[in-house]
């Protein structure tokens, strides 16, 4: 199975762009952050730095795995599921499950040790800019060299490799679990519902969501970092289960704006509203970057204005500690944009890609290309308005109760440009990905477009 | 083209092709579907067109429908001529005009069985006539699974909800391509009916490609088509004949291909 997945990715490397993309700035970062190790390792680094830099790498490299394994997850599962009808075939051809996990895990691997190796010597050079930058931030002090050594290799690579495996052992898990007729049917009959699984994951991450924002404002309102902390997990736990439940959520918005979009949007309305409907599961792949992203950012960037402010108030500066305390945020939630735009633009493209049969179709049938755009574009606009809803939902659980505790006002004052700037982001992000995908969809001939993967 | 051919008599003819010439490829290595095709069909005709593998069957049901732009010549629809002009006009003037059943039945998979039959009038910004659209899916036998969506469906099923599909706007003229090459033979017997009924009772145009003789001998006639020439006409076909000539001319085209390229 191993040549066979060589070979398919021969034929395909464009359909693992997106993987190869996400496993290499994965990698990138996690050694980067590994190489702080190796740097406060080095004879003569004085405690204090010492302490910096190995709580940096601890923090981001947990973190790190985290966001690259969900993002490696997102792409390496969209690759499979558009493979549902080659994995049909193989499986009709005699292949057992076992041998198309091996398969997709032997693709994912050849994947990430590609991407890992190119991404060592960007590493290197990541490292060093970030040791340098804490250097000039006087967060470490001049005499501290950079080195970049076994542990950022190991700890890097390992992390990268752990994380990339898990989500090509889920994706497997899934492949394999496809039934042979369901699989070789291009029949589109979706499952109602989450899976029981999904559905309890959520609501695990909805409660530590809940307790957290709880806690914030009250037992845990006074506790400086503790708090903020705290504060920062209600987003992230809260952003995680929102994204679990995305297509219910999707379901929710769709039943009250899905009358607005047929009522303004006429044919093309009409036949958005039934695509948001029945493939609820395709439009919320595209839906939990867009949550993820708009809860984490402007979670994490709003907290840390509270604290300002909060500072600010009081007439206190910044002390080291809570400088240092903000570079991590800013690198968290740098790192975790990057990664959800990443997953983002790659889930907008690739499932629009995947329409380009439909979208034929259609324009055989009778539609204009205007009309298949303006249908995309009104499916967009519903996802996306799920998207601002309930990442904001995500944000305000964290930056809400952390604005009580510090500052006693259930409205942060903390102006309306940061968030602006935010949800605008994933709104230019999620159009332009899936509008550009549309249009070169449609650029070719319709009858082309529907031989394709016929 | 001269005057002669744009005057012309309204209803007398669904479809006429003036040498149309459709060419895949540049250069040497151009390769020509269509090789100066000029027919014309009267309205209420079933015509079946057959060939050999590549000899440009589909490419002149793509360039008589409007799907595809030849290279040369001209096609008439009920004596309007295709304008080529993008897209979007080609389709509005597709709309109402011409209906189109593929041989991979193209639902959309979103899409119930009544959505799928509406859908043409609505992208075309019609009123849905829902008598209308009952009425042509009583026609197909499939009123009862109305609410059903493609995946739901059988084969000759789904090429059903699409014969219904062409059926609702009420086209002139309605292009088949192989629309019972996926089926069983009794499926494919309910869509080649339904086609016969179209002509016969409703008076629309049907051109159908095939390579089944079965299929073929449900229409008025049959035009055989060699490297993008005609090469044929077949009135009152039965299987047999169709069959039999069907050989000869793979015949004759292979022993051509072999000359040529030795």
């Amino acid at each position: 199975m191993f040549s066979l997945a060589l070979r398919s990715l021969r034929y395909r490397v464009g359909g693992f762009a997106a993987s190869f993309i996400n496993v290499f700035l994965g990698a990138v970062v996690l050694m980067a952050f590994a190489s702080l190790f190796d740097t406060a390792g080095e004879a003569g680094v004085p405690a204090a730095d010492h302490e910096t830099l190995t709580t940096m790498g601890y923090v981001i490299g947990g973190w790190g795995a985290l966001i690259v394994a969900f993002g490696v997850a997102a792409t390496l599962n969209l690759s499979v599921r558009q493979r549902g009808t080659e994995i049909g075939l193989l499986k009709s051809a005699g292949a057992t499950p076992a041998q198309i996990g091996r398969m997709i895990v032997g693709e994912a691997a050849v994947v990430s040790v590609v991407a890992a190796v190119i991404a060592i010597p960007v590493a290197f050079f990541a490292g060093r800019a970030l040791v340098a930058a804490l250097v000039s931030s006087h967060q470490i002090g001049h005499a501290t060299g950079y080195h970049f050594g076994v542990l950022a290799l190991g700890l890097g690579l390992g992390d990268t490799f752990a994380a990339a495996g898990i989500a090509a052992f889920v994706t497997a898990r899934r492949a394999a679990a496809l039934r042979t007729r369901q699989a070789v049917t291009s029949a589109t009959v979706e499952r109602r519902g989450l899976g029981r699984k999904r559905a309890i994951a959520g609501a695990i991450f909805a409660f530590a969501g809940v307790d957290c924002a709880v806690l914030t404002a009250t037992v845990l309102h006074d506790q400086g970092f503790v708090t903020e902390a705290v504060a920062g997990e209600a987003c992230i736990h809260s952003a995680i289960a929102l994204a679990l439940f995305s297509p219910v959520l999707l379901r929710l918005v769709t039943a009250v704006i899905g009358p607005v979009v047929r009522a303004f949007g006429g044919v093309s309305g009409h036949l958005a509203d039934l695509n948001v409907r029945q493939r609820t599961s395709q439009a919320a792949g595209v839906l939990m970057p867009v949550i993820l992203f708009i809860g984490l950012a402007a979670g994490s960037l709003y907290l840390q204005r509270v604290q300002n402010r909060a500072l600010a108030a009081g007439h206190a500066a910044q002390s080291a500690d809570e400088k240092a305390v903000e570079t991590l945020n800013l690198i968290i939630v740098g790192m975790i944009a990057v990664f959800a735009a990443v997953v983002l633009i790659n889930l907008a493209i690739a499932t629009t890609v995947h329409r380009r049969r439909e979208f034929g179709q259609q324009r055989l049938i009778g539609s204009t290309p205007g009309q298949v755009l303006r249908m995309l574009s009104l499916e967009t606009v519903v996802t996306v308005v799920t998207g601002l809803v309930f990442g904001t939902v995500a944000a305000l659980a964290g930056v809400v109760p952390y604005s009580i505790a510090l500052a006693h006002r259930v409205v942060p004052d903390a102006g309306w440009a940061t968030y602006l700037a935010v949800a605008a982001t994933a709104v230019v992000l999620t159009f332009v990905a899936t509008l550009g995908a549309g249009g070169r969809a449609i650029e070719r001939p319709a009858l082309d477009a529907v031989a394709v993967d016929a | 083209m001269s005057r002669a051919d744009t005057i012309h008599e309204p209803g007398a003819e669904a479809l006429r092709l003036v040498s149309v010439t459709k060419r895949y490829g540049t250069g040497g290595s151009a390769v020509a579907a269509l090789n100066g095709v000029s027919l014309t069909l009267a309205p209420a005709t079933f015509t079946a067109i057959m060939g050999p593998s590549g000899s440009g069957k589909s490419t002149l049901l793509h360039c008589a429908s409007g799907l595809d732009q030849p290279g040369e010549g001209q096609v008439f629809i009920g004596g309007v001529p295709l304008r080529y002009g993008s897209e979007t006009e080609v389709t509005r003037f597709r709309r109402g005009r011409i209906g189109f059943i593929f041989q991979q039945f193209n639902l959309m998979p979103a899409l119930t069985v009544r959505q799928n039959v509406a859908l043409p009038s609505r992208l075309a910004g019609v009123r849905v006539d829902k008598r209308r659209c009952a009425d042509v899916l009583t026609r197909v036998g499939l009123d009862h699974r109305r609410d059903h969506r493609p995946g739901e469906l059988s084969g000759g099923e789904q090429q059903r909800v699409a014969v219904a599909r062409a059926l609702v706007s009420n086209p002139t003229l309605i292009f088949a391509d192989e629309p019972t090459g996926a089926l069983d033979t009794r499926a494919a017997r309910d869509i080649l009916a339904l086609l016969e009924e179209s002509v016969r009772v409703f008076g629309q145009t049907v051109v159908m490609v095939t390579h089944d003789p079965v299929a073929a001998s449900y229409a008025d006639s049959v035009l055989f088509l060699a490297d993008g020439r005609i090469v044929g006409r077949l009135a009152d076909p039965t299987a047999a004949v169709v069959a039999e000539r069907m050989t000869q001319l793979g015949d004759e085209v292979a022993g051509r291909r072999a000359g040529r390229d030795s």
